[in-house]
Parts: structure tokens; sequence; C-alpha cells
């Protein structure tokens, strides 16, 4: 058996390094939460701290690991002054359908399906899978075919457009989000939509024509200038007519897939485009569609686990067939003694946690700040690195934001006991990959009004984490004693980070939080910390 | 030059491709550079940008690529709109050869593939020495045969090893490998578009520090 480093960045945006020991996964961390930039403000990043971090937890040099795999491009600079030795590469969107498949837990046929900006010679890809094999059957060549992503991420740059420094305001790779999550506040508009349509169009599993991002830049651009964008209602019509074309245009060309490949039922996805929690929605809502998975990393930020499954599969040490994860806490931890020893510079002081009086806070209206095991790997806090309240009060999305400096206008998010989740939401397929947040269910009617702060009051849907006790019995131990007093099995829960920091990594992180009033209490393994 | 709605435009291919934008309207144009390489019937995309009139702008390249400049411009109702499409085109046009060979060697060897490649793309061969003095604007296209030391122009980019957006890793923009390690025939291929455009062409590829 052995020890496998997988790593991605060279000098792009969302550097990681994944760590394989023995088949198992040991640890992946993305290079944000190392270094606290933010992967959207750094398109120029390499794994070194990410590394470096894994280097001193797991005591394993990678010069001294048994194979070191990157995806592609590799980064020479930082090969050339730190790594020394020999390595491999495997091709960008392999990568990224190796992380989806192989963590999937599907059986029999399986779509693989990889879409993102661009990655070396492609921007998507489709494989066949089927008992551990993945054959690619299909890809575009990115030079000279269009990307959906691409109207997005650029879109952004032309909406406020760049600040006296020449930083844009809005960036991609980082506000996508904040667009997607005004759509439903919009309405659609024809004009946009043909503007949009002349940037990116679709036919026959080929986007056309070439350079979005010379074209998007372009338009988007000129419609700032003539006033697309004058109003935080006229870019809501703009996001929202910005959904539904990318709806439009991604479910014709799955349609022509599924067309193609009519025994496929069952999909796995993996790439940027796949953030898109809305998209998500409306393939699990396919009636063709038996079960979709998204992987939680499907960001670039996913490309260095992948790149290591797959160099641990050809030694047939491990993910011969498809696994599930239990969970993704696998960033870096801290142990009581060393957490003990960093809260003393804070003047804080801590209780045993006992997880009733959590319960109890939380049914009081306090924030709590939630913080275990390795931080998750993928864009979403699910439980290590997370910030809990209740989801009864409607003005809790603006207290929020308000303590957290945040000026998002996504609503909240829910995570939600397992065994509830059918009673709450209307279309319960796909539960696995709810247990990463990746999609969007929409409510049943008798909840709206119980859980006020998780769901868009626009569209009514949320977005929601299915918290399985056998998996994560913390968590569900917490949301279980806030149930037992309030008659509510869901809590809200957020990322713990303020604007514009990448979500926390260490104790000390946490602690600044606590002191500066952003959360009440503060739960760190087994103990509770308050002011 | 031509006038082009309420523009105007220079545009040559002699050191790649060039653009001066002229007009007394501040509205930009988006400027799209495109290749096709070898046979491929959809070319790729080389850079894109927006202009505005009183700006030059350059996709300096020393080695051959055929090119297309495409103009449009933006209207408020009808959104994107194509205004013009500029294709490289050598054939009878005056296309300049300046050698800085090392030796006799060298010289021969550049000179048997100008004699072969002008009768196969029509073009007007001129050659001269790299010392001897000449006016560029009497060319349609200048390529520079030779061992290049890097910043030709001065010039280097943040991505001089990879362009963003390209298919292409080169070397430098005036020799795509590094000539170090090449015959004087592969030097010579490399800038006047045999090696790329070859069935089996390579793909450049080179090994930047700084990526």
């Amino acid at each position: 058996m052995s020890s496998i480093y997988g790593l991605y960045g060279a000098a792009s945006h969302d550097s990681s390094t994944s760590l394989i020991v023995d088949g198992k996964i040991v640890h992946c961390v993305e290079e944000e939460r190392v270094t606290r930039i933010k992967s959207g403000n750094n398109y120029f990043s390499i794994p070194e701290k990410s590394l470096e971090s894994i280097e001193e937890s797991f005591g394993l040099k990678i010069e001294d690991a048994d194979h070191v795999v990157f995806s592609a491009f590799e980064p020479n600079r930082f090969i050339n002054d730190k790594i020394n030795r020999d390595y491999e590469v495997y091709d960008h969107h392999h990568c990224h359908a190796a992380g989806a498949y192989y963590t999937s837990g599907m059986g029999g046929k399986v779509l693989v399906i990889t879409m993102d900006g661009g990655g070396v010679d492609n921007a998507f890809t489709i494989y066949l899978a089927e008992d551990g094999e993945m054959n690619r059957v299909h890809s575009d060549k990115w030079s000279s075919s269009g990307q959906i992503s691409q109207v997005w991420g650029y879109s952004l740059h032309g909406i406020h457009g760049a600040n006296e420094n020449g930083e844009f305001i809005w960036k991609m790779c980082k506000d996508e989000g904040k667009l997607m999550g005004m759509a439903p506040d919009g309405e659609f508009d024809e004009t946009i939509y043909k503007f949009l349509k002349q940037i990116c169009d679709y036919n026959n599993l080929e986007f056309y024509p070439i350079d979005t991002m010379g074209r998007t830049r372009f338009v988007a651009e000129q419609m700032r200038r003539n006033g697309w964008f004058d109003t935080p209602q006229k870019i809501a019509n703009f996001a929202n007519t910005l959904q539904y074309y990318t709806e439009e245009l991604f479910l014709k060309f799955l349609s022509d897939v599924h067309t193609r490949y009519p025994q496929y039922s069952k999909i796995a996805f993996a790439g940027g485009l796949f953030a898109n929690v809305k998209l998500n929605q409306k393939v699990n809502q396919l009636d063709w569609v038996d079960e979709m998975y998204v992987y939680p990393a499907m960001g670039d930020n996913g490309l260095s686990l992948g790149a290591a499954i797959l160099k641990c599969r050809e030694l047939g040490e491990g993910f011969q067939t498809p696994q599930s994860f239990k969970n993704v806490y696998f960033g870096l931890k801290y142990n009581n003694g060393e957490i003990y020893d960093m809260s003393k510079k804070w003047g804080l002081k801590a209780k045993p946690y006992i997880p009733s009086q959590i319960g109890r806070a939380l049914n009081e209206g306090q924030i709590i700040g939630w913080f275990r095991d390795g931080f998750e790997y993928g864009p979403r806090a699910l439980g290590a690195r997370s910030i809990l309240v209740r989801p009864t009060d409607i003005s809790t999305h603006k207290e929020l934001n308000e303590r957290l400096k945040r000026y998002d206008t996504m609503p909240f998010a829910p995570m939600v006991l397992a065994d509830y989740f059918d009673d709450i939401f209307v279309e319960t397929k796909s539960k696995y990959t709810a247990e990463f947040m990746t999609l969007c269910y929409d409510t049943k009617d008798e909840w709206v009004n119980k859980i006020p702060a998780v769901i868009q009051k626009s569209d009514k849907t949320a977005r929601p984490q299915i918290v399985r006790k056998d998996k994560l019995p913390k968590v569900w131990e917490v949301i279980n004693e806030y149930y037992k007093l309030s008659g509510i099995p869901v809590v809200l829960n957020t990322s713990f980070n303020a604007h514009n920091e990448p979500i926390i990594n260490s104790p000390d992180e946490a602690f600044v939080h606590l002191k500066n009033g952003i959360i009440d209490q503060l739960v760190i393994e087994d103990y509770v910390y308050f002011r | 030059m031509f006038t082009l709605d309420k523009y105007t435009f220079d545009i040559t291919f002699r050191n790649g491709v060039e653009i001066t934008m002229g007009g007394k309207e501040n509205d930009p144009v988006l400027i799209q550079i495109f290749e096709y390489l070898g046979n491929e019937s959809t070319p790729r995309i080389a850079s894109s940008f927006n202009m505005i009139s009183g700006e030059y702008q350059t996709y300096k390249r020393n080695w051959y690529g055929k090119y297309e400049v495409n103009i449009s411009k933006w209207d408020n109702e009808l959104g994107l709109v194509h205004l013009k499409k500029i294709t490289y085109d050598e054939r009878n046009q005056n296309v300049l050869f300046v050698l800085d060979p090392l030796d006799d060697m060298d010289f021969k060897v550049w000179s048997d593939v100008i004699d072969k490649l002008y009768k196969e793309r029509e073009f007007i061969p001129t050659i001269k020495y790299k010392h001897e003095s000449f006016d560029e604007n009497l060319y349609y296209r200048i390529y520079r045969v030779g061992r290049h030391s890097k910043d030709q122009w001065g010039n280097q980019s943040g991505w001089p090893g990879f362009i963003w957006q390209t298919w292409r890793k080169f070397w430098t923009w005036d020799n795509p490998r590094d000539w170090s390690t090449l015959t004087p025939i592969e030097i010579i291929n490399d800038i006047v578009g045999i090696t790329e455009n070859q069935p089996n062409g390579i793909r450049f590829v080179v090994d930047p520090y700084y990526l």
C-alpha cells in the first residue's frame, strides 16, 4: 500500500492538495483555507501552503511519498523549487470525472458529465461508466467552442465594472452564487435573452461560437455602459434571464446526451457549472433521472483528490468501484490541548459541551459557532465550520448578514434531520447529494412559514443539507436537541466566515469571531467558549 | 486603411497582427483574432479585446499564423453586431525573410525552404540579411529567421510561455521552440508554420519557469 499526494494549481484559481494513504483519504486542503485569501481574489495560486499544511499535519514530506500526481497543468516553478522528484500528470477533466464518479457510490450504468469554463483541452466531457470503469465518449475542444460557465464568470466583471485600482468589484470564480441568488427576485427579459444567445448558443452537443470570454466581456461592459445594470432590480432581471438561459441550454444538452445513451439514468457531475444549485434542481426533477450526484468539491478545488483517486485506482489500492463519502471533513483538525492553548490569549471562558444546553441556546435565538473535526472539502460548510441559528425568524437573515458583514442576497440554508426530510421538501430524489448541499428543493407549503429564514421567499426553494445520525452524529445530536424544544427538525447553517474571507480553518480564526461579537457562543470539539 | 461604420481601421499582418483604430466616436468595438490550424475548419481564438478610437493593439508573432480578424460593435437593441472579417492571405503579396544565419549551412538550408515555400503558398519572396535596412511598409508579412534572444520587442507579456485561452505553449514570440535544441531546418520550419501545420504537427510545449 502507498502514499499518494495529489495536487492542483498551475498559477490558477482553486489550488489544492490531497493525500491518500493505503487507499484512504487522509487530507484534502484547499489553498485558500490556509493562505486566508479567497480563491476568487487570487487567480495565480499554487498549492504551496496547502501542501505544507498536510506535510506538517500528517508528518509526510512530499519527497518521501510513494507517488505524486498532478491534475494538469502542473506548476513548473513550484515543482522546480519545491518538489524535485518524479511525478505524473492527469488530464484536467479526467480528474473532475474521477472525483465525481468514484465518490458517487453509484452502481450500475452511470453517466459522468463534467463542465466548466475550460481546462487544458476541454470545457465539457461525457463518460459512460459501469462497474468502476469510465470511458470518455464525447468532449468539446475548448479552444474552438463556447462555454456557459464563462458567460457567468465574465458577466460578473461587466456588471459593476472595476474600482479605481482596476480590480473587478464582482469576480469570476467567487461571486457567481450572488448573481444566482438574485435570480428569483428578477424577471425574465427577452432582450437580455437575445444578447446571451448571441454570446453562446447550443446545438447537438456543441456550444458555439468560440471566444465566449471576449464576447461576454464586451457585451456585459456595453450593457453596463448603457444602463442595463443601473439598479439592483435590473441586475436581478439579468440574473433571472441568465439562469433561465443556462437551464435551457444545459437541459437541451442533457436531453441530447440522454437520447444517445438512454440506458443511463444515473448521473454524476463535476466542474464549476454544478455549483449552480438551481440548475441541479432542474436536472433532479427530470423524469428520466433516477439519481444524480454532484461531487462536493465540484470546482477545480476538487481536482487534487480526483488525481489522487486515479493513481490509487491504478495501483489497485482503492476506489476500484464507486464509494460513498461518510463526510467530507478532510481538512486540518485540532485537538483539545491545542485549542485550549490558542484560547488562552483571547481571555474567553470555557465550559464542557453539553448538547442540550446548545439546543436551548439555539431555541433562544443565539448565534452559535460550530467547529469540529477537519474542515470541509469543497465550498460548503457542512457541520465542521458552520454557524448555526434557529430558522424560525425572518429577521435572522438581516441580523446574521449584519454581524457577518455580508451583503449577500442569497438565502441561508437549512440542515435537516434525515428522518424529516420527506416531510418538508417536495421532490426528494438524490438524497446522498443533498448531504453535501448541492441541490435545491421545493419546500412544502406548510413548512414555508415555519422556517422562513432558510427559504427563498420568491420561489420557496431551499438548499438543504440532510444530516444522518450514522454519518454526522454530533451535528445530528445538537439539531435533535433543538428539535425537542422547538418541534422544528431544522437549523439554519451558514459558513463560518465573515465577508470576503474564506471559511475558517483554525480555532484562532473562530475565537476572533467570538471575541468580536459575530457569534454568541462557540462550540469547539468538547468545549463551549463564551465571552 | 479602411472605413467601417463610424470608425477607421488600419490592420496589418506584417509582424503578426497589428491594429490601429480611428474615428470620432468613443464607442468601443470588439476585436477577435482567430487562427486556423492545419486543415481545421473551425478556427481557434488567439486573442480578443475591446478597442476604442485612437488605440493601437497588437498580437505580435514572428511566426506564421493563418489569422482572421473579426470586428463587431454594440447596438443597444440588436446586441452584438458583426461588422467585418479580415483574413490573412499572403498569395501574391510581398513577404520578406530577414535571415540571421550563423554560417553558410544555415543560409543554404533556409534559402531552400523559402524557395519551396513561395511556390506552394504563392507569395512574392524577398530575402535580406539582418544587417540590411528595409522599409517594413513594403511587405505584407515579415519573418525573422534566426536564433533570437528573448524579449526581441522588449514586450514580454505576463505569460510568455503560455497564452490563456489558446491551445499553444511557446518559447518566445520570435521562436516557438528553444532554438538551442533545434537544427537549422527545424528553426525555419517553426517560424514559417511548416512544423505546426503538418498533419501531426507538434503542439509547441515549453517549460516556463514561473508557471
